[in-house]
């Protein structure tokens, strides 16, 4: 590992720079093209590009302005055809899409068939790129054109961002949706060139949808996301390419996985949007609610006690579930357990069983106030008696009433 | 004093060379409510989007408040319907409302600080200042519109243009609308809706009634009267069977 960074520092500097600017660059338009909904588009132009880089090859040789202009008519080509069958028939827009890239596709691969014998064209580097394959001037366009993509995007934050969200409200102060979506589509075919060489016509997109996607895991703001995207896309393409050196693997597809291992690691542990938070909430509210039933189930009775059998039937737990439970809270002093699996309130338990007896009843009260009928308060309650923030607003509505509507004492604000 | 707030003049406008709207001609004052009416298909979102320059026109003419229209003023406000918008989106409500900000800043234009202030007045004006940070998906269906309200409202514009502002919303909502609605214009400032309830046509100054051409647009109770309902919307339909009643109370008004 130490070893490939020295590799790296001593002879790929440039190489490294160049790609890591492709990764902030595809992160960056990858946002508006996730929120957009446009990343078959993406792969579309991704694919597409491939005869207008093969036919610049043919009239003007290598030469990253020949083909950085070829890639990048080819990719707008893409975009405008799409448009018009979309427009001119009633196929839809992904049909369209499927539609032109495979043809525009097909026409690169036999035009490099096409190439005149023994002129070297090497399709693999543009299939599954590799940033050690190319010559300088290839990587100086790519750091020109990653820079422009992204300097392009913060100049016109404030119209995207409009055009993107209300396109109509945006085109009646006069920002053209038309305008608006033909420049992200020039930027996007723009970075897919600029990304072509170092991940391939086939990465590229997961290049572009990769970090967008993992950074809307994270935020509720569209520059806090732009941000978080482009240092996916950095730490991406720099960690991808280290390891490309560490382990010997391709460089393209190194920084695709490391990529797409970023996404799975925030969708499962984002604290907002993530599979485990959800999972964690859902479980602490289980557990919440099961906690407040068995301490009321204890409330209720005279000596405040009871065994394990009548815990089990009033509040419908499992007895292990009830064994657990009476562990932990006799851990915090809420409650007693003897050998013989019966469970005794503390005066701390009673106080706090107390209070939620009293939100129970105050919903209750609440609920019948509203004309709810009476067999269907209980159940209700049942429900709501764990949102204690509302009850003493309930209790100020209701005027402190003394008793629940079955005639019950409602206990008092301890 | 500039008298109309919106003019429309001989407006024609086709799809796919059917006629959507003939020749289309009608100026409302300022500071009245105006309900766009009219059955399906009778060209009512198109005249909204042809107001708005969505649409190209035929022929015809927009003018707001005496000027020929120019989106770059910001003069026209445009509050979409609910499912218009992407509501996962990642803004803030006040990222919503400086949206309104935006007209006239170009391309390459940032909102200063008194833009900011500017959009943190009109949420407090509608009530959801206190909201400012929140994200648009946290917000109930009622704060929703009220967001997109002050966006208008932070626009500055002078007349707002609404398409089915009730289509989805439960009653509450609907209420807040049209509450706003009469403090808007109470300031002003015109406000014109598609609207589907013919019930709640009492609550508009103004009718705007259109079925492919315009039949009549004026004072609500003087222009819908049993011949322009019919020239409308064609002589059984059931929407206007309590036409009558509606009448009535926009007399007793």
């Amino acid at each position: 590992m130490i070893e490939a960074l020295k590799t790296v520092a001593s002879g790929y500097l440039l190489e490294l720079t160049a790609s890591i600017l492709v990764g902030a660059a595809c992160g960056i338009i990858g946002c508006f093209v996730i929120l957009r909904g446009m990343a078959l588009v993406g792969d579309a132009i991704s694919h597409a590009v491939l005869p207008g880089v093969v036919l610049a090859f043919m009239l003007a040789g290598t030469g990253p302005l020949s083909m950085f202009c070829g890639a990048m008519a080819a990719g707008v080509l893409t975009s405008v055809l799409i448009n018009v069958i979309q427009n001119n028939s009633r196929i839809k827009g992904d049909s369209a899409i499927g539609l032109v890239f495979t043809m525009f596709f097909a026409v690169g691969v036999i035009l490099i068939s096409a190439l005149p014998r023994g002129t070297h064209f090497d399709l693999k580097c543009f299939l599954f790129g590799n940033p050690l394959a190319v010559g300088e001037s290839d990587l100086w366009m790519m750091v020109i054109v990653a820079s422009m993509v992204v300097g392009a995007i913060i100049l016109c934050y404030y119209p995207l961002r409009t055009a993107s969200f209300d396109p109509i409200m945006a085109a009646a102060i006069g920002i053209r949706p038309k305008v608006v979506h033909y420049l992200i589509m020039i930027l996007l075919a723009a970075t897919v060139v600029a990304s072509l060489q170092a991940v391939g016509i086939i990465m590229v997109v997961a290049m572009i949808i990769a970090p967008g996607a993992t950074a809307y895991q994270w935020t509720d703001r569209l520059g806090v996301m732009l941000l978080l995207a482009a240092l996916v896309g950095t730490v991406s393409a720099g960690i991808g390419f280290v390891v490309s050196f560490w382990q010997n693997w391709p460089t393209g597809p190194a920084m695709t996985v490391v990529a797409g291992a970023l996404f799975i690691l925030s969708m499962f542990f984002s604290p907002r949007y993530g599979v485990l938070a959800g999972y964690l909430k859902r479980r602490r509210n289980v557990r919440h609610i099961a906690v407040e039933d068995f301490l009321k189930s204890l409330v209720r009775l005279p000596d405040r006690q009871a065994d394990l059998n009548q815990i089990v039937l009033s509040t419908g737990l499992k007895p292990d579930k009830v064994r657990s439970l009476a562990r932990s809270l006799a851990g915090k002093g809420y409650v007693e357990s003897s050998a013989s699996d019966t469970f005794r309130l503390t005066l701390r338990g009673e106080e706090t069983a107390l209070g939620i007896l009293r939100t129970h009843r105050l919903w209750e009260a609440l609920l019948s106030n509203a004309g709810i009928d009476k067999g269907q308060i209980h159940p209700l309650a049942e429900r709501l008696e764990h949102a204690h923030e509302l009850a003493d607003q309930i209790d100020l509505k209701l005027g402190s009433p003394a008793t629940d509507p079955h005639g019950r004492e409602i206990p008092p604000k301890e | 004093m500039i008298e109309n707030s919106l003019e429309v003049k001989n407006l024609t406008v086709s799809y796919g060379g059917k006629t959507v709207l003939r020749n289309v001609t009608f100026s409302l004052p300022r500071g009245v409510s105006v309900s766009i009416v009219g059955p399906n298909g009778a060209g009512k979102s198109t005249l909204l989007q042809a107001c708005l320059g969505l649409i190209e026109r035929d022929t015809g003419e927009v003018r707001v408040l005496g000027e020929p229209f120019e989106p770059r003023r910001g003069i026209l406000a445009y509050i979409p319907q609910k499912e218009q918008i992407d509501w996962d989106f990642p803004v803030r409500v006040q990222d919503v409302v400086l949206m309104g900000r935006s007209a006239g800043l170009g391309w390459f234009g940032r909102p200063g600080r008194d833009d900011r202030r500017v959009a943190l007045e009109a949420l407090r004006q509608t009530g959801m200042a206190e909201y400012a940070g929140r994200h648009i998906r946290q917000l109930s269906g009622g704060q929703q519109q009220r967001v997109f309200i002050a966006r208008a409202l932070a626009q500055g514009a002078a007349v707002l243009i609404m398409d089915e502002p009730f289509a989805g919303v439960d009653a509450a909502t609907e209420n807040t609308i049209l509450e706003l609605m009469d403090r808007f214009t109470s300031e002003g400032k015109t406000v014109v809706m598609v609207n589907h309830d013919l019930g709640i046509l009492h609550r508009f100054d103004w009718i705007v009634m259109l079925n492919g051409t315009l039949i009549a647009a004026g004072p609500t109770a003087e222009t819908f009267g049993e011949h322009n309902r019919q020239l409308t919307f064609g002589p059984t339909l059931n929407e206007i069977a309590s036409a009558e009643q509606i009448i009535e109370k926009g007399v007793a008004r």
